[in-house]
């Protein structure tokens, strides 16, 4: 236990907020070097996704007949080469990081909204209600889930909103699982049972005393959540099914790379380098956050 | 005489386990007055803590109860949550045994006073952060203003079982329940709280069931006595009556193993030879019948109602009853 600064101040001094756990976390966290130079790089592709596609020396769809499939190289500014068409691959790497990043996360949001929403529900309610929504959980799982997502795909059209709505619907089955597990076990706490003697309605119960408690573990899944997300989005896309031309994302990029893999081998390995150390990253950042979080340290 | 504050009759609570049921309480009849303080003693498993559960509507799933409770002339027993939750924080409060579980890890303790009065007494925050201040001065919490927006990991034992006890008094109940409060807490901050209670009985109309396994705290705070053993109440009576003049067998070996000031330090406490008897396969006769050391023929075939020896002085034993 972690002794505060309030005991040794005087009387008078300002107030000191409580320090909560997810403080202290933060700092555990922080002490992970791994996991910190992991958030670095995340945060450097970030900048670079958002900076390169408004200032880059280069268009996204630009294309330059006299220069096609040009090597790594300082002329002209092609860093990372120009593709078969003759676009710039520095823009186009990083445009795709834009997409591949933004669906990784905002997939990963809706399986988190729905996962936790669902899960909780299932757990706190248990009983017949939650026995049929769980059932419900492992029949969509019995679906494969790049089926179900080209279904959907197929059936209501192939546009950029849809494709993480539909990745994110497919995921939340996971995050319903642990978090219903996770609420399972947090119903039956002493502070839980405390709060039914206070006499507080069960949606207070629900929202302030047993999602908060479950987020720890939660969090965690949805960092490794983001970059399965990013996998599921590069493959949708080199099938074909993920953003359209002139749009890109690394998927997309590695899955046109492949074709040239004889005569412009970068085209394959720059695009697949960014996305297998993202999802390096991602991970360690998971490891450090489960370290972080693990109630044994406590 | 004014009405009772809590009236039970034939209170009873079952737990369906995989192999049968478990007959938790039997026909456990009592009242509370206003003020009144009434401890239940009785050692693990003797159903003290599931009666109350049951009166607060907080049996597990698998647990039922029969019988009635009137609370204030109302019936709450298997009340609907509803109902339920405007009694309960509100006009019953109840202290938990485990302080360090029974406060939520993720929020300040202030928030977690305040919400209960913002739910039940529809205060502003600002009102609700007054009135939770002054309860946990009245508490003696060290510098609470400082405190408040603490979490409960940074409190020691003491403060948070204070804060446990500040939940369950900040809307100033007719009736507390302590679920051994002191059971966790060393003996000075121990000594303070049951102050604290005494304190409380005194100064306001608080009725308190204290429920303890330690006659001695009993003693010190309480005006009767329940005696429960398996699930039943085996004597019951004045505090000064069941310890000058202990009717029921159970209750004379409790009090003979309860160490004392004047008693030989190098002697050893007498014990209570064997076992309670399994809930799920309750003798016929008297439950203590097979530790007992004066059983008669008929407590193995016979159950003993429970009879007054003298005043309101109650006991179920047919040979303090045949004497």
């Amino acid at each position: 236990m972690k002794s505060s600064p309030a005991v040794a101040t005087e009387n008078g001094s300002p107030l000191p907020a409580g320090r909560s756990l997810w403080q202290d976390a933060a700092d555990r966290f922080r002490a992970n070097r791994a996991a910190m130079i992991s958030a670095g790089i995340i945060f450097v592709i970030i900048i670079l996704a958002i900076v390169v596609p408004i200032w880059g020396p280069h268009s996204l769809e630009e294309v330059y007949w006299d220069r096609m499939l040009i090597a790594p190289s300082l002329e002209n500014h092609h860093w990372f080469g120009t593709d078969v068409n003759g676009r710039d691959m520095f823009a186009r790497v990083f445009y795709g990081a834009r997409i591949s990043l933004t669906i990784g996360v905002l997939t990963t949001l809706v399986a988190l909204t729905i996962g936790v929403l669902y899960g909780a529900v299932a757990g706190y309610f248990g009983g017949r209600i939650g026995t049929i929504m769980m059932r419900l959980v492992d029949i969509i799982y019995a679906v494969p889930a790049l089926f179900l997502i080209i279904i959907l795909i197929s059936v209501f059209g192939n546009n950029f909103i849809l494709v993480f709505v539909s990745i994110g619907a497919v995921e939340w089955l996971t995050m319903a699982r642990i978090v219903r597990g996770q609420t399972l076990a947090i119903r039956e706490k002493d502070y839980v049972e405390a709060a039914h003697a206070l006499g507080l309605p069960q949606t207070t119960i629900l929202v302030r005393y047993i999602i908060p408690n479950v987020l720890g573990p939660v969090i965690v899944y949805a960092t490794l959540l983001i970059p399965i997300n990013i996998l599921v989005e590069s493959y949708l896309s080199f099938l074909g099914l993920g953003v359209q031309e002139p749009y890109t994302s690394w998927g997309r990029l590695i899955s046109q790379g492949t074709k040239e893999i004889e005569t412009g081998l970068w085209l394959l390995l720059i695009p697949a380098v960014f996305l297998t150390v993202t999802m390096f990253c991602f991970n360690f950042i998971g490891d450090g956050l489960r370290d972080a979080l693990d109630p044994k340290d406590r | 005489m004014t009405a009772a504050l809590l009236k039970c009759n034939d209170l009873c609570v079952r737990f369906e386990v995989k192999n049968g049921v478990v007959q938790a309480v039997n026909d456990f009849s009592f009242t509370i007055d206003r003020g009144e303080c009434v401890g239940i003693v009785g050692e693990s498993g003797s159903g003290k803590t599931q009666s109350c559960m049951a009166i607060m509507g907080l049996l597990p799933r698998n647990g039922s109860a029969t019988g009635s409770a009137r609370f204030q002339g109302q019936e709450i027993l298997n009340a609907r949550r509803k109902v339920m939750n405007r009694i309960r924080g509100k006009s019953i409060g109840m202290i938990f045994q485990d302080s360090m579980a029974g406060l939520t890890p993720f929020m300040r303790i202030g928030d977690q006073l305040c919400e209960v009065l913002i739910e039940h007494k529809g205060m502003s925050e600002a009102e609700a952060r007054t009135r939770a201040l002054e309860v946990l001065d009245i508490l003696q919490f060290p510098q609470p203003k400082r405190r408040f927006k603490m979490y409960p990991y940074e409190l020691s034992g003491g403060m948070r079982q204070r804060v446990m006890i500040a939940l369950a008094l900040v809307c100033k109940p007719d009736l507390i329940i302590a679920d051994e409060p002191t059971t966790a807490l060393d003996i000075t901050i121990q000594a303070q709280i049951l102050e604290f209670l005494a304190g409380l009985k005194k100064h306001t109309d608080t009725a308190i069931i204290m429920i303890t396994h330690d006659f001695g705290v009993a003693a010190e705070l309480c005006d009767r006595v329940i005696v429960m053993y398996a699930g039943r109440m085996v004597e019951s009576g004045r505090v000064e009556d069941i310890f000058a003049r202990p009717q029921h067998p159970y209750t004379q070996a409790l009090l003979r193993a309860t160490p004392r000031l004047d008693s030989d330090p190098q002697a050893e406490l007498p014990l209570i030879p064997g076992r309670p008897p399994s809930l799920q396969n309750l003798p016929s006769g008297c439950s203590f019948a097979q530790r007992c050391t004066q059983t008669l023929e008929r407590c193995r075939h016979e159950r003993p109602e429970l009879g007054t020896p003298f005043g309101e002085h109650l006991s179920a034993c047919f040979v303090t009853q045949s004497q």
